[in-house]
């Protein structure tokens, strides 16, 4: 399963792990309703996220059901039974593995994200002039890789900016639009430091390798990497802290999931960002 | 405009050769005729290249501008502070750039405040370091500092059954409590 945004099951209390299971086999069963049991391997954590805080905001009902899990040891796992927001995490979750197999083709890593919390006309609540509005911000991004911009913040801003307007779409979700953007923001970054070894390999845009390339040397690719990921260690810290600190503030408009959300963002995206930062 | 040193990747003491290495590099990665194929992609290279250009401009003529006397600055630097309390950072951010002498902690200390309040962290904190380093006596600079520098090392599990530690209670954006500290110590007027 793919994706950066997800709890630390650790320290979650057992009522939200079994919550949030129920929310990741609710999408997980409604992929396989709609387009077939093979499409449960597109299931992501980060759509599972998104499907998560959406409902946060939702006042629809939320109504828990069963189902068979077709893995061993195959049990009847409890799920949320499809509402929008989970509808809007299969889409998602579609959209965002189709285009992970593109990205091997495209050989551009943004398209792997982008798309993915592209908000399409489906379930009819989202405005199709979010293509237009979304459209130029994806032609931007396209730019700064083609003309390689040595700058991670710059390029990091504009996949903020898609989250955001896709936020200002779906109804009652508007409170998180800042919350989203410094989410989006987080996971660009930290995908470009997670793939900077490979990205370099492979000769891929990597807006950290070209911010640092003038240290950079062929046969010193991992002192290379850490010397990067230590000059970097202190904004990624600062901009967790900036989601956290955004957290706080639009917690007590959440009607539920709300320790669930806590969980992500105070145990679990710190501890994948500590991950990232510590592995060459 | 915005910030013409953050639009050609500059710090803000960099010397004319500085500032012409950066304007060199930029226009290689931008420059319009990288980008004839699509029109889309020649439209953005066209902007971002009128803004790399205004920036270089800008930073160009602005070094060759008279001396400003000490007087002066420390009106502006009063000022700053008004503009960083209301919230109108891009002002005062055009006042800091008038200011030469930049033999003072307090530029470096405001800009650093400024960069924390955009969100630019690691810039933040590199500013507010060097104007403690500079005044190490200076509690507001000391203040800012240690708050910059705990942020920085703790996002750790500091969540405690609901409740805010005193050390993420703290780190709500070291600006805010920076400015705080500007409002008791702010020159033109208030407590």
């Amino acid at each position: 399963m793919t994706g950066y945004v997800k709890p630390d099951l650790d320290e979650l209390k057992v009522k939200d792990l079994k919550l949030y299971n129920a929310y990741y086999c609710g999408i997980c069963t409604a992929l396989s309703k709609k387009y077939g049991p093979l499409s449960r391997v597109l299931l992501s954590y980060d759509a599972t996220f998104i499907a998560i805080l959406l409902d946060a905001f939702s006042d629809e009902e939320r109504i828990f059901g069963k189902s068979h899990c077709p893995l061993p040891p195959f049990q009847k796992k409890r799920v949320v039974v499809e509402n929008h927001s989970v509808s809007f995490g299969v889409e998602i979750s579609r959209l965002s593995t189709r285009l992970k197999m593109d990205d091997i083709t495209r050989d551009s890593k943004f398209f792997k994200r982008i798309l993915a919390y592209l908000a399409i006309p489906i379930l009819g609540r989202v405005d199709i002039s979010l293509m237009e509005s979304v459209k130029p911000m994806i032609n931007k991004m396209i730019f700064f890789e083609l003309a390689k911009s040595p700058n991670p913040d710059e390029i990091s801003d504009v996949f903020g900016e898609i989250m955001r307007t896709m936020a200002k779409t779906i109804d009652k979700i508007q409170p998180a639009e800042l919350f989203l953007y410094l989410i989006g923001k987080w996971v660009y970054l930290i995908d470009a430091l997670d793939d900077i070894s490979n990205d370099i390999k492979r000769k891929v845009y990597n807006p950290y390798f070209l911010k640092y390339e003038k240290f950079f040397s062929e046969d010193g690719l991992e002192k290379f990497i850490a010397f990067v990921k230590k000059n970097e260690e202190p904004s990624m810290r600062f901009l967790i802290s900036r989601v956290q600190e955004e957290f706080s503030s639009i917690e007590s408009e959440m009607t539920k999931n709300s320790q669930l959300i806590k969980n992500v963002v105070f145990y679990g995206m710190p501890k994948i960002t500590s991950k990232i930062l510590k592995c060459s | 405009m915005r910030d013409p040193y953050e639009i050609l990747g500059v710090r803000k003491d960099a010397s004319k050769d500085e500032i012409r290495a950066a304007y060199r590099d930029l226009v290689k990665r931008y420059h319009p005729d990288k980008f004839q194929s699509n029109p889309d992609m020649l439209k953005l290279a066209e902007e971002k290249m009128k803004e790399v250009n205004e920036a270089y401009n800008y930073l160009i003529n602005h070094a060759d501008e008279g001396i400003s006397y000490s007087t002066d600055d420390a009106s502006i630097y009063a000022q700053v502070r008004q503009k960083i309390q209301s919230g109108a950072l891009y002002e005062a951010e055009d006042l800091l750039i008038k200011i030469l002498d930049k033999s003072n902690p307090e530029w470096y200390f405001l800009n650093g405040i400024i960069y924390a309040q955009r969100g630019w962290y690691n810039k933040a904190h590199e500013y507010i370091k060097h104007a403690h380093e500079m005044r190490p006596d200076n509690q507001e600079y000391a203040q800012a500092y240690k708050t910059v520098e705990r942020a920085s090392k703790s996002y750790g599990p500091v969540y405690t059954g609901g409740q805010m530690d005193e050390g993420t209670a703290c780190l709500s954006c070291c600006a805010t409590l920076a400015c705080a500290d500007l409002c008791c110590n702010c020159m033109g007027g208030g407590c």
